[in-house]
């Protein structure tokens, strides 16, 4: 019982802080700290009105302005991968392989077997939280 | 009495095995309904696959405890004239070497983690219109998987010291290994929520280090037992001291004859190599140890020398 007692105690602990999860390589903080989103977009994705809709809803959620940066799809999943990026958005097949290297957000549309989605960089879990409720919403 | 493999065990034994058969059968049933939990939490997770094969692996000691129990029931035949006593030795090998994969996959698992400095995406879910963080459900479903291992382990061991069956003990090491996965999973999933990448991988290779040893002891066992090796301790590779305390009386009972003792499952058998004695001896006053594992001494037989 005492046994018990130690392994939950540290664990209750942490779950009234309510401050898991965070990011790996800190990218919620950096949002908060300089106030700007850096989002990759492809010239397709840009023009749709859910992908601008996330933009602002991200906006408004962290109070930062979007830095937005156009390119070609795959080149900007490497800067995101890089950490130059904290989202990109673009129109993904639905088995995209790319969906192991980066980590991809609720898709916000559908047109056949391709889905507009932001991509977030892998282990940035707060970050990734907080970008999912939001196309969550969008989706729904 | 049909001369099966289960006659040997005396009363108590015999009510002991059939509690192992009951607490198998049980711990299958938790074992299934673990691997549907964690197989419902472990989203994206390299790890928590890891965790859910590992789940998978703990179903081999409890299915090859109840084959052997099975088997151990059928009387000889002329097919199997000796009988199935030695299905309890052969199920004990596969567990032991489920056992040792399981070591091993954690450690292949964790080290490629560690290399590849692999950030695992824990995202979130929706659950009843609120978004969660998944890693509080793998949490939750690693504690779950934790538990019925810790309890059924506990209960296992004295039921293996008591049959002296080390496909029981073997189980009861893989429940260990599970709890401790269970724990270190825990442990990992909270560490990644701090934005520690390397805390899941290092915890489950301390822990792989530990199964990998249960599963290399219990696999030499296992292999000397199927090769007629002396009999093993019940949770180690060296040999028994019961046996050798046997071999010594019958060394001494017999001077000038040549002993050797190997084990079936369970059960002892001895040939002493020599000249024939007058009269049969009494097995169970050749018994140096405790009287209440006599039983386990099921076989002496004389081989005269060879001219």
């Amino acid at each position: 019982m005492e046994r018990w007692a130690r392994l939950l105690l540290p664990l209750a602990a942490l779950t009234g802080c309510g401050d898991l999860p965070r990011d790996i390589e800190g990218t919620s903080e950096q949002v908060a700290r300089t106030r700007v989103i850096r989002v990759g977009v492809t010239g397709i994705a840009a023009r749709a009105s859910e992908a601008q809709a996330l933009v602002t809803s991200l906006e408004r959620a962290t109070g930062a302005r979007a830095h937005v940066t156009r390119g070609e799809a795959e080149p900007l999943l490497q800067a995101l991968e890089r950490g130059e990026l904290d989202l990109a958005l673009a129109w993904f097949d639905a088995k995209t392989p790319w969906a192991k290297r980066v980590a991809p957000a609720p898709a916000l549309a559908e047109r056949g077997e391709l889905r507009l989605r932001a991509m977030l960089r892998n282990g940035e879990n707060r970050w990734t939280s907080l970008v999912e409720r939001a196309s969550r919403d969008l989706g729904s | 009495m049909t001369d099966a493999a289960i006659d040997a065990l005396p009363p108590v034994q015999r009510e002991a095995f059939e509690r192992a058969v009951r607490l198998n059968w049980w711990q299958i049933g938790w074992v299934a309904s673990i691997v549907v939990v964690m197989g419902l939490a472990m989203g994206g997770s390299q790890a928590m696959k890891t965790a859910w094969v590992e789940d998978l692996l703990a179903f081999v000691p409890p299915i090859a405890f109840l084959i052997g129990a099975r088997l151990e029931r059928r009387a000889p035949s002329a097919a199997f004239p000796f009988g199935f006593g030695r299905v309890n030795g052969l199920g004990f090998f596969v567990s032991a070497a489920a056992l040792f994969t399981v070591g091993g996959l954690l450690l292949l698992e964790a080290g490629r983690t560690l290399l590849a400095q692999e950030h695992a995406t824990v995202g979130s879910v929706r659950v009843l219109g609120r978004d969660v963080w998944l890693g509080w459900l793998m949490v939750a479903a690693q504690a779950y998987a934790a538990i019925p291992p810790l309890i059924i382990g506990r209960k296992l061991l004295p039921l293996a010291r008591m049959l002296n069956d080390k496909l029981l003990h073997t189980n009861a090491l893989m429940s260990k290994a599970d709890w401790m996965t269970g724990l270190a999973g825990m442990g990992g999933v909270i560490g990644l929520g701090m934005g520690w990448w390397w805390a899941d991988a290092l915890a489950a290779a301390i822990i792989s280090v530990d199964i990998l040893h249960d599963g290399a002891n219990s696999l030499r066992a296992a292999t000397a037992e199927l090769v007629d090796g002396a009999p093993r301790k019940l949770d180690d590779a060296e040999l028994s001291d019961e046996a050798n305390a046997l071999h010594r009386e019958l060394d001494r009972r017999f001077p000038g004859a040549r002993v050797r003792l190997r084990e079936t499952g369970r059960l002892i058998r001895a040939e002493v190599i020599g000249p024939l004695p007058a009269e049969a001896p009494d097995r169970a006053s050749l018994w140096p140890g405790d009287p209440d594992q006599a039983w386990r001494f099921a076989q002496l037989s004389f081989t005269p020398e060879r001219r």
